[in-house]
C-alpha cells in the first residue's frame, strides 16, 4: 500500500522535480543511521523523510524551503551540509583562510630566499 | 602456568624490555654500547610481544573461556578463520596487534644497519619510549589476558563476534592499516632523534625514506581495503562516507603524503627542514589521534568499537603527550634547521612546496569537518552534522588545483627555470585536460563535479605521460633510457598513474552511477540501465553460525542471460544481528550491485536496491597501484648502490 502511494506520488512529479528530490535526499542525514544520507538508507524514517521531500516539491516549494521545513521538523542535525551561519563561520571559511595563510607563507619563503640570493 | 598468567608475564617482560630500550637509547652513554643494548632490548621486546600475540591467537582458536576477552568476543561455533581474525576484532586484541607492529618497527630500526649510529641510538630510545607507554597502557587498563572472574558462573560458550566483522576483510584491513599507522612511529622516532641534536638533513631523509614509503604504501592499501570492505559489506552502494573514523585514517595519510614529497626536497636541496620535521610529528600524531578516536565514543561511526570514554582519555593523553612533546622539541630546535639556500619558485622544489601547501589545506579541512560537530556540541549544545556535501564542495576544486600542480612538478627541473622546455608540454596538458574534461561532461551530461573530476584525472594522466615521454627521449632511445630508470622513478610513475585512475574511478562510479529501488514479486522483471532484472524467488538455508535467506535474481541483457545472483540477508542468532550480503557482478570495468532488503509487507515481494557503478574497478586498481608505487620506492636501492649499477650498465638516464 505504502509502495503504491509512493509510486503514485512519484508519478505525479515531473522528471526534473524527481531529480531535485534525488539531489535533496543526498543532503539529509537519516537520523537513526550512522552517517548515511536518506538517499542511501533503507530505514523507515529515511523513506518517510524522502516522501516529505516529494510532498514539499509537489506543493511547489523551492529547495531552500524544503531544507527549512526538514530542519524545523528534525533539527539542524539532519543537514549533512551545515548551515552557513555565524557559528559555523570557521568551518566554512577555515579552508580558504588556510590556503591564503599558507600561500602567503610559501610566497615569503621564495621572496626571502630570492633576497638572500641577490 | 595458565594462559592468563603466562600472557601477563610475557607482556610484563616486554614492558621491561621497552624500558631498557628507552633508557639505553636516550641515556648519554657511548653510541656503540647504547645502540647494542637498545637493539638487544628491541629484539627481546619483539620476541615477547609476538609470543603473547600468538598465545592470544591460540586462545581464540581453541575458544579458551578462561580469558574474559575470549568470552566476550568469540564463540566456539564461529568458523575457524574468524576465530583467528577475531583476535584483533576488539579493543584489547587490536591493541596487542598495534604493539606487535610497534615492536616490529623497533626491531627493523635496530637491525636496519644504515645511518648514523648516534641518530639510530636515540631513535631506538624514542621508539622504546613509545612501546613502553603503550605496553603499560595495555597491561594496566586493557590486558587481553585478564582472567574470567572466578566468582562468575561458568559460561556455556562465548558471546560471539559482531557479524559485520565475520568477513575476510577483518583478516587484512586492520593489519594493513596498522602497519601504516605504526610505521609512522619509526618516522616520528627518527625525527625526534634528529631534532634532539638539531641536525635534520640528508642523512635523516635517507634513513626515514624507506620507513615512510613503506608505512605510506601500507596505509594507502589499508584505507583502500577499508573502502572496498565497506562497499561490499554494508550494502549501501558506496565506498566512502566521510565517517569520522574514515577521516581519522585519511588524516595521517594526507600528512604522510605531504611528508614524503617534502623529504625529497630535504634530500635534494637540504631545504624545508623545519616544515618536514613538523609534518613528521603531525603525521604520527594524527595516527595516535585516530587510535583514540575509534575507542573514545565521542564520534558515532560504523567503526564504533569499545566505546569506553575512560580508557579513551588515557589514549588521548598519550596522543597529546607524544604529539605535544614532539612539537615542544620542534619549537626549541626548529629555528636551527632553517637553511640559507636560495629557492627558485619556478622549480621542482617550488612545485613540491605547492604540493605541501595543498595537502596541508586538505588535512586542515578534514580535521575541521571531523571535529566541528564536537566543537559546536560542546559550545552551544546543538548537534550538527558535517557530511559529504561539505567535503565535496571543499575538496573537489582543490583536487583540480593539486592535479595542475602535480603535472607542473613532474615536468619542471630542480633548482632552476631551465630553458623553458617544460612550458610547451605543460600548456598542452592543461589545454587537453580542460577541453577533454568539458567534452566528457557535455557528452555524458555530467554536472560541474564531473567536470572537475575529469579535468583533474586528465591533468595527472597528462603529467605522467609527458614525464615518461621526456624521460624516454626519442623513440630510438626510449627502451634503453626507460629501462635505465631507477626503481624510485618507477615508484613515482606507478603512484601518480594510480592516482589518475583512482580519480577517474571515483568520478565515474559516484557521479554516473544508476540507482534503482525496486519492489518485485517473484516472477516480476524490472529494467535498470538496459539490464532486465528478474526476481525468481526466495529460499532459506542454514550457514555455519547463521541462517541465510537469499533471493534469486536473473540478469539478462536483451534476452541473453548475463548472470544468476543471490543477494541475501543473514541472521546471526548468537549476536542477534542481521547482515546484508550484496551480490556484485562485474560488467566490464564496472559493477552491477544488488542489495536485497526485507519484504515490504511480510508477503513474498522483496525490495531491492540495484546499482550500476561504471569504472569502479579503476578506483580499486588505482589504489593498489598507488600503494605499489610506495612499496617499489621503499625497497629501491639507495643512491650509492643505484649509481654504481648505472655506471656498470653505462646507460645514460636523466634524473
Amino acid at each position: 500500500m505504502i509502495a503504491v502511494c509512493t509510486l503514485l506520488l512519484a508519478a505525479a512529479l515531473s522528471p526534473a522535480d524527481q531529480e531535485r528530490v534525488d539531489a535533496l535526499s543526498e543532503e539529509f542525514r537519516c537520523v537513526v543511521c550512522q552517517n548515511q544520507s536518506i538517499a542511501d538508507s533503507d530505514a523507515e524514517i529515511a523513506s518517510v523523510m524522502r516522501t516529505l521531500i516529494e510532498e514539499r516539491i509537489a506543493a511547489g516549494d523551492t529547495d531552500a524551503e524544503v531544507r527549512a521545513f526538514l530542519t524545523a521538523r528534525y533539527g539542524e542535525y539532519v543537514l549533512l551540509s551545515p548551515e552557513k551561519s555565524g557559528k559555523n563561520a570557521l568551518l566554512w571559511a577555515g579552508p580558504a583562510l588556510a590556503l591564503l595563510g599558507g600561500g602567503w607563507w610559501a610566497f615569503s619563503l621564495f621572496r626571502g630566499s630570492a633576497k638572500r640570493q641577490s | 602456568m595458565d594462559t592468563s598468567t603466562f600472557g601477563t608475564v610475557l607482556l610484563s617482560v616486554a614492558t621491561f624490555a621497552a624500558a631498557v630500550m628507552a633508557l639505553s637509547g636516550l641515556a648519554p652513554i657511548g653510541h656503540r654500547r647504547g645502540l647494542a643494548v637498545s637493539g638487544a632490548a628491541a629484539g627481546a621486546m619483539l620476541v615477547t610481544v609476538v609470543y603473547a600475540f600468538f598465545l592470544l591467537m591460540n586462545a581464540y582458536a581453541s575458544t579458551d573461556l578462561s580469558l574474559i576477552n575470549v568470552y566476550l568476543n568469540s564463540h566456539s561455533l564461529k568458523p575457524a578463520v574468524y576465530k583467528l581474525t577475531g583476535t584483533w576484532g576488539n579493543h584489547e586484541g587490536s591493541l596487542l596487534l598495534w604493539l606487535v607492529m610497534l615492536a616490529g618497527f623497533g626491531g627493523a630500526m635496530a637491525f636496519h644497519s644504515r645511518g648514523d649510529a648516534a641518530l639510530r641510538k636515540r631513535a631506538l630510545g624514542v621508539q622504546g619510549l613509545l612501546a613502553f607507554a603503550f605496553l603499560l597502557f595495555t597491561v594496566l587498563t586493557s590486558s587481553p589476558f585478564a582472567p574470567y572472574p572466578a566468582t562468575w558462573p561458568t559460561p556455556p560458550d562465548g558471546r560471539g563476534l559482531n557479524p559485520l566483522l565475520q568477513d575476510p576483510g577483518l583478516a587484512i584491513h586492520p593489519p594493513t592499516l596498522y602497519l601504516g599507522y605504526v610505521g609512522l612511529s619509526a618516522v616520528y622516532s627518527f625525527t625526534i632523534a634528529a631534532l634532539w641534536r638539531g641536525d635534520l638533513g640528508k642523512e635523516w631523509a635517507r634513513t626515514v625514506r624507506p620507513f615512510l614509503l613503506f608505512a605510506w604504501g601500507a596505509l594507502t592499501l589499508g584505507i583502500g581495503l577499508g573502502a572496498f570492505w565497506a562497499y561490499y559489506e554494508l550494502g549501501w552502494g558506496g565506498f566512502w562516507f566521510w565517517d569520522p573514523v574514515e577521516n581519522a585514517s585519511l588524516m595521517p595519510w594526507l600528512a604522510a603524503t605531504a611528508l614524503l614529497h617534502c623529504v625529497m626536497v630535504v634530500e635534494r636541496r637540504d631545504a624545508l627542514k623545519p616544515w618536514c620535521a613538523a609534518l613528521a610529528i603531525l603525521a604520527f600524531g594524527a595516527s595516535l589521534m585516530g587510535a583514540f578516536l575509534v575507542r573514545s565514543g565521542i564520534v558515532t561511526s560504523v567503526h564504533a568499537f569499545a566505546n569506553d570514554p575512560e580508557r579513551g582519555i588515557v589514549l588521548l593523553f598519550l596522543a597529546v603527550l607524544f604529539t605535544g612533546g614532539g612539537l615542544i622539541l620542534f619549537a626549541l630546535r626548529g629555528s636551527s634547521l632553517i637553511s640559507r639556500e636560495a629557492f627558485e619558485p619556478v622549480s621542482r622544489e617550488g612545485a613540491l612546496v605547492l604540493n605541501n601547501l595543498f595537502f596541508s589545506v586538505l588535512l586542515f579541512t578534514v580535521f575541521l569537518g571531523t571535529f566541528w560537530p564536537t566543537v559546536i556540541e560542546v559550545s552551544t549544545g546543538t548537534r550538527i552534522s558535517v557530511g559529504p556535501p561539505y567535503y565535496n564542495v571543499m575538496t573537489a576544486p582543490l583536487a583540480v588545483a593539486m592535479a595542475a600542480a602535480l603535472a607542473f612538478g613532474l615536468l619542471i627541473p630542480w633548482k632552476r627555470r631551465g630553458k623553458g622546455g617544460w612550458q610547451k608540454p605543460y600548456q598542452i596538458i592543461l589545454g587537453v585536460g580542460a577541453v577533454g574534461g568539458i567534452a566528457l561532461m557535455v557528452l555524458l551530461k555530467g554536472n560541474v563535479w564531473a567536470l572537475m573530476g575529469f579535468v583533474a584525472s586528465l591533468f595527472v594522466l597528462g603529467g605522467v605521460v609527458a614525464d615518461l615521454a621526456r624521460k624516454a627521449g626519442s623513440p630510438q632511445t626510449a627502451v634503453a633510457r626507460l629501462s635505465g630508470l631507477t626503481a624510485r622513478s618507477w615508484g613515482a610513475v606507478l603512484a601518480h598513474f594510480g592516482l589518475a585512475l583512482l580519480m577517474l574511478g571515483i568520478t565515474a562510479s559516484s557521479l554516473f552511477q544508476t540507482e534503482a529501488r525496486l519492489v518485485l514479486e517473484p516472477g516480476e522483471t524490472a529494467t535498470v540501465r538496459g539490464l532486465d532484472i528478474t526476481f525468481k524467488g526466495s529460499a532459506q538455508t542454514n550457514g555455519r553460525n547463521y541462517i541465510v535467506e537469499f533471493d534469486r535474481i536473473e540478469v539478462t541483457d536483451s534476452g541473453r542471460l548475463l548472470a544468476t545472483v543471490d543477494p541475501s540477508r543473514r541472521y546471526y542468532p548468537v549476536a542477534d544481528k542481521a547482515t546484508t550480503e550484496v551480490a556484485i557482478r562485474r560488467l566490464g570495468l564496472g559493477n552491477l550491485y544488488i542489495a536485497s532488503g526485507s519484504s515490504p509487507d511480510g508477503g513474498s515481494a522483496r525490495t531491492f536496491r540495484v546499482y550500476v557503478h561504471p569504472l569502479i574497478h579503476l578506483l580499486w586498481s588505482g589504489a593498489v597501484l598507488i600503494a605499489l608505487g610506495g612499496f617499489v620506492s621503499a625497497f629501491a636501492p639507495g643512491k650509492a648502490k643505484s649509481a654504481k649499477k648505472a655506471a656498470r650498465s653505462a646507460v645514460e638516464a636523466p634524473a
